[in-house]
């Protein structure tokens, strides 16, 4: 079975410069992630985990270093060009949810659709199904201030998968929600992870990193392991 | 997409209530008030422009210039417009307008009416201007003495509907005949009528006055071509030019004329209203120098209302930058994002103009009153007007709206979605600008708060300075024709049998308006003027007619000699009274008892002696100093009566007198007016003025404070964590206060000090029209630093309160 490389990355080292402090914030980090994979990113505060992030969401781009996505070098990327490879490819999940207070749930869910150019009636039939899928089609004309934790990540998520992205970056996910709802966004990820869409966590929780097949480590910026959870290749055989 | 983010924008201005509410009513207070300078400025430039081919029409005038002197005057000799249409009417048509010194009554059908303005016109009237007609006669309007041509108003007036002519009407006891009736004058023209006679009737009064003579004739010409027009002016300039030289030559003139220059000018029509002021103009014109102060204040209030909406959606960016980065994460780019904001800006710049249109249509009654307009707001509708509004909303959305969006589309992602958002850290130039555009703003409502108090100092000075007469309860009658002077003794009898009336006098002006120029002679002149023997004993005078009783009537005082009096028969014809200026100016010595010749306009000229000096009385406004001025009796140039009234019951006497009037004149209207009303006139445009700066600068404080309400916000939400951390460890409320403000309080004193010396020159300058004025001290600026200074710091102090009494913790677990 031939898996493809989706993430490549090779001395991948990002600095911010104050006028007299210069912080490190990853040095040197090489990770290949293949296509399907649930990697977690662990590590104390402070240890670069959101920045890489940001990298590998195309957020931002490296001080050194290379990436290749898809295949693509995008190291160098103008905002506009990373902008359209985002779009396109890339869904996100914040631990504060960022949703937008001024739009009810359907149209945030919708919002991405529209920077795709997606049609109206085309949209609306994603958008529903995103809805069915999180149990939320009952909500849709709240807004965000009127659900709960829980929900708003569920929202979230569903904006973040509207599009069927090939990858879904998530910055610790259930920071902000108690564990039973925490429980139930994680099961969301493990089915969309099954259904072959390939994620890439931050988190603290050691519960919620068991939801992974691998777990990167990172201290003070660097890769110090990483463990195998479950072996990819099995887990796509059962 | 466009859905979408109209329906962002709308929700969020609707949850940021305030925010929204300063901003649309900012940009809706500065739309309205450059709408409202657009219209009164449109309409000031309208002046004129009814006639048709007016840019071909001109007023002819004459500026002599000789050593010190410069004199230019509205008017020209008689023999001007004579000679234009009997000699050069190849160049176009010509006409004549003479002003009627005391209009006469109409009396018509049992009614009766007298107005202010009346004219002569030659019967080229109508080739000239375009004054539409009602009704008229078959053939020419004006060509004999006994035609006239008369307003709607009239018409309506007398005969009760417009279609009149062909109607005998009774003129100063004469038949004259209604050759035509003409729209009512649109308040537009440099010039206001409501009857033209036929310089024929002229004629009858006064044969001369085609020749040479008294300047008294309004000249127009109607050029065939802006050619024509020029070749005339140099062509008319060069006869001139041949006359003055001969002037010169005279040798008995010579000296008195050294250097003696003149300039036959066309001013053309539309010019008139703005730019003319000469000695003798129809009525009172208005000022280019206001409209270009307009423009200015305009201009200044838009830049106002747009820094505000800068200030406070830069401000109110924090509160977005969620929105923005995750647009953003989800493939928006810096394009969409600006896009967004600028129609944003676009679309409140539109409900501003809403709202501006009804505070607009609210403010008329008002704003016309005090700015002597007729404006309504179906002239918004003209082309020029959309024109105008189109690229005021276009300007303002991209003046308001261009720096935030730049700002805000320029966020880093990464940044926006950490955690924590410290929107105003990122950009030092940012604050930087904000801080400039508060200094601006405050500048700008600084100067004008200055300006405010200083022309409200001079406007107060004017009002509580001696005039050097008395004008409170002092009546004017019209008399409405000279047919009615000779009635004046037996009506003076009677008026001053009624009780309440102190004295009665007949009298040619009144003061307030302009009083004529007249040379007279002085024999004795010649030899006291050592330097320069052959100068001519003429000396330039204004000249009041009166009766016995003006010294009473006016509240005047003598200085010297003695007042007329009816024991000296001679009194009548040959005393003069001189006020304290003639005799400084024209270094009379000893003025009592010299000699001095009156001979305008008579067969024989008036010879008498100088009886008194009166103490100098400002019967001009305080534009200028008190010009030299003769007093005497001589009942031809009587157009008014003049009654002191002393009694309590004023309205029990004005009673009598009207009766008193009926009996004598029962055909002539009785009308009146009281002196202190008309006197106050004069400073109608300087009161206009210092209204339209007292509501500038209420505007601009308004907006300044506004603008600084958004700074304070800007500024209090960047250090709410401070705060909070200060609070914690024990920082009183006050304290707090203390720090916030001191920030504002130095901003405010740098605006202060930019605009005190532009101020102090733009002020000089505007007293220096004051010929009597108040001295520029610094007090209207030390008031106005500390009333932007209050301002600043309560507005400052609203804020900062809000924010300081929150509870820290609230603050800092959402910072």
């Amino acid at each position: 079975m031939n898996i493809e490389t989706m993430i490549k990355t090779s001395g991948l080292t990002k600095i911010y410069r104050n006028a007299e402090v210069e912080t490190r914030a990853i040095q040197d980090v090489c990770l290949e992630v293949k296509e399907g994979e649930f990697v977690a990113v662990m590590g104390p505060s402070g240890c670069g985990k959101t920045t890489l992030l940001n990298i590998l969401g195309l957020l931002d781009n490296p001080s050194a270093g290379t990436y290749h996505f898809l295949n693509e070098e995008t190291s160098k990327y103008k905002e506009k060009k990373r902008a359209q490879l985002r779009k396109k490819n890339l869904g996100y999940i914040f631990q504060n949810f960022n949703l937008i207070e001024e739009l009810n749930v359907y149209e945030n869910i919708e919002l991405p659709l529209i920077y795709m150019g997606y049609k109206g009636r085309y949209r609306k039939q994603l958008v529903l199904s995103a809805l069915e899928k999180m149990h939320m089609l009952h909500r849709k004309n709240h807004f965000p201030k009127q659900l709960s934790g829980g929900q708003q990540q569920r929202v979230a998520v569903a904006r973040a998968v509207v599009g069927s992205p090939k990858l879904i970056l998530a910055d610790e996910p259930t920071g902000n929600l108690d564990s039973a709802h925490g429980e139930e966004v994680m099961r969301t990820l493990g089915e969309l992870n099954k259904e072959g869409t390939t994620i890439i966590m931050v988190t603290h929780s050691q519960r919620d990193a068991s939801y992974a097949n691998r777990i990167v480590r990172l201290f003070d910026g660097q890769i110090i392991n990483e463990n195998i959870l479950q072996s990819f290749s099995e887990k796509k055989i059962i | 997409m466009l859905q979408n983010i109209f329906k962002t924008t709308t929700r969020f201005l609707f949850k940021n209530k305030v925010y929204s509410i300063i901003n649309v009513f900012g940009l809706a207070f500065g739309l309205a008030t450059s709408i409202l300078i657009f219209l009164y400025i449109n309409d000031e430039l309208s002046y004129d422009k009814f006639h048709k081919d007016y840019e071909r029409i001109y007023r002819i005038q004459e500026e002599y210039k000789w050593g010190e002197k410069n004199q230019l005057w509205a008017t020209t000799e008689g023999n001007l417009g004579y000679d234009l249409t009997v000699n050069h009417s190849a160049y176009g048509d010509a006409c004549r307008i003479m002003d009627i010194f005391n209009p006469p009554y109409l009396y018509a059908n049992g009614n009766s009416t007298s107005e202010k303005r009346m004219i002569y016109a030659d019967s080229s009237f109508l080739d000239v201007f375009s004054f539409p007609l009602i009704d008229k006669q078959a053939g020419s309007l004006l060509n004999s003495a006994d035609k006239i041509m008369v307003s709607n108003k009239i018409a309506k007036k007398l005969f009760g509907n417009s279609k009149i002519a062909g109607n005998q009407v009774e003129v100063d006891n004469k038949n004259c005949t209604i050759s035509a009736v003409f729209e009512d004058v649109p308040a537009n023209s440099h010039f206001h009528f409501d009857v033209v006679f036929s310089m024929m009737k002229l004629h009858q009064e006064w044969s001369r006055a085609d020749s040479a003579g008294p300047m008294v004739f309004y000249t127009y010409v109607k050029a065939k071509s802006l050619e024509k027009g020029k070749e005339l002016q140099s062509h008319l300039q060069k006869n001139m030019d041949e006359y003055l030289l001969n002037i010169l030559k005279k040798d008995s003139l010579s000296n008195r004329f050294a250097g003696l220059e003149g300039k036959m000018l066309f001013v053309p029509i539309s010019d008139i209203h703005l730019k003319s002021h000469a000695e003798k103009e129809l009525e009172n014109n208005g000022n280019f120098e206001y409209i270009i102060i307009y423009i200015t204040i305009g201009i200044f209030i838009l830049i106002l209302a747009a820094i505000n909406y800068t200030n406070l959606a830069t401000a109110s960016s924090i509160k977005r930058a969620k929105e923005i980065g995750m647009r953003k994460v989800m493939g928006a780019n810096t394009g969409s994002i600006f896009m967004q904001f600028i129609s944003e800006s676009f679309a409140l710049v539109l409900a501003s103009l809403l709202i501006s249109l009804i505070l607009v249509e609210l403010s008329f009654p008002y704003f016309n009153d005090f700015a002597g307009k007729n404006l309504v707001l179906s002239q918004l509708l003209k082309k020029e007007s959309i024109v105008y509004l189109v690229i005021v909303i276009l300007a303002l959305s991209i003046l308001s709206g261009l720096y935030p969006s730049v700002f805000m589309s320029r966020y880093k992602t990464s940044q926006v979605l950490a955690t924590k958002i410290n929107a105003g850290k990122n950009d030092l130039l940012n604050l930087a600008l904000r801080r400039f555009l508060v200094i601006s703003q405050f500048a700008i409502s600084i100067f004008l708060t200055i300006t405010a108090l200083t022309v409200a100092k001079q406007l107060r000075f004017i009002q509580n300075t001696d005039i050097g007469f008395n004008k409170e309860q002092v009546v004017v009658l019209p008399l409405s024709g000279q047919s009615n002077i000779k009635y004046i003794p037996e009506l003076k009898n009677e008026l001053q049998q009624i009780a309440g009336v102190e004295s009665v006098s007949g009298s040619s002006n009144i003061p307030g308006e302009r009083f004529g120029v007249y040379g007279v002679r002085m024999p004795e002149l010649r030899s006291t003027l050592k330097n320069d023997e052959k100068r001519s004993d003429r000396i330039g005078v204004r000249m009041l007619c009166a009766d016995y009783d003006f010294l009473n009537a006016f509240g005047l005082e003598m200085v010297a000699g003695r007042t007329f009096s009816k024991e000296n028969s001679a009194d009548s014809s040959s005393a003069f009274i001189i006020n304290e200026t003639a005799v400084a100016k024209y270094n009379i010595k000893d003025p009592i008892g010299k000699k001095m010749i009156f001979s305008y306009a008579l067969k024989k000229p008036k010879v008498g002696t100088i009886i008194g000096v009166v103490k100098d009385f400002h019967y001009a406004s305080f534009h200028t100093e008190v010009n030299p001025l003769m007093v005497h009796i001589f009942p031809r140039f009587y157009k008014y009566i003049i009654i002191k009234i002393a009694g309590d019951d004023l309205n029990k006497t004005l009673v009598e007198v009207e009766k008193t009037w009926n009996n004598y004149l029962p055909k002539v209207p009785f009308s009146y007016s009281f002196l202190d009303k008309t006197y106050d006139n004069i400073y109608t445009n300087d009161k206009r003025m210092g209204n339209v700066f007292y509501y500038f600068t209420f505007i601009a404080l308004l907006l300044a404070g506004m603008g600084l309400y958004g700074l304070a916000a800007f500024i209090t939400e960047q250090r709410s964590a401070e705060i909070s951390i200060r609070k914690i460890l024990g920082a009183s409320l006050g304290r707090i206060m203390f720090t916030l403000s001191k920030e504002f309080t130095i901003l405010i004193l740098i605006a202060n000090l930019i605009v005190w010396i532009p101020a102090w020159f733009f002020l000089k300058n505007w007293l220096n029209d004051f010929a009597i004025r108040i001295d520029l001290g610094i007090e209207g600026f030390i008031l106005a630093a500390l009333f932007s200074l209050i301002i600043g710091l309560l507005t400052v102090s609203l804020k900062t309160y809000i924010t300081a009494r929150a509870n820290p913790v609230e603050t800092l677990k959402t910072d």
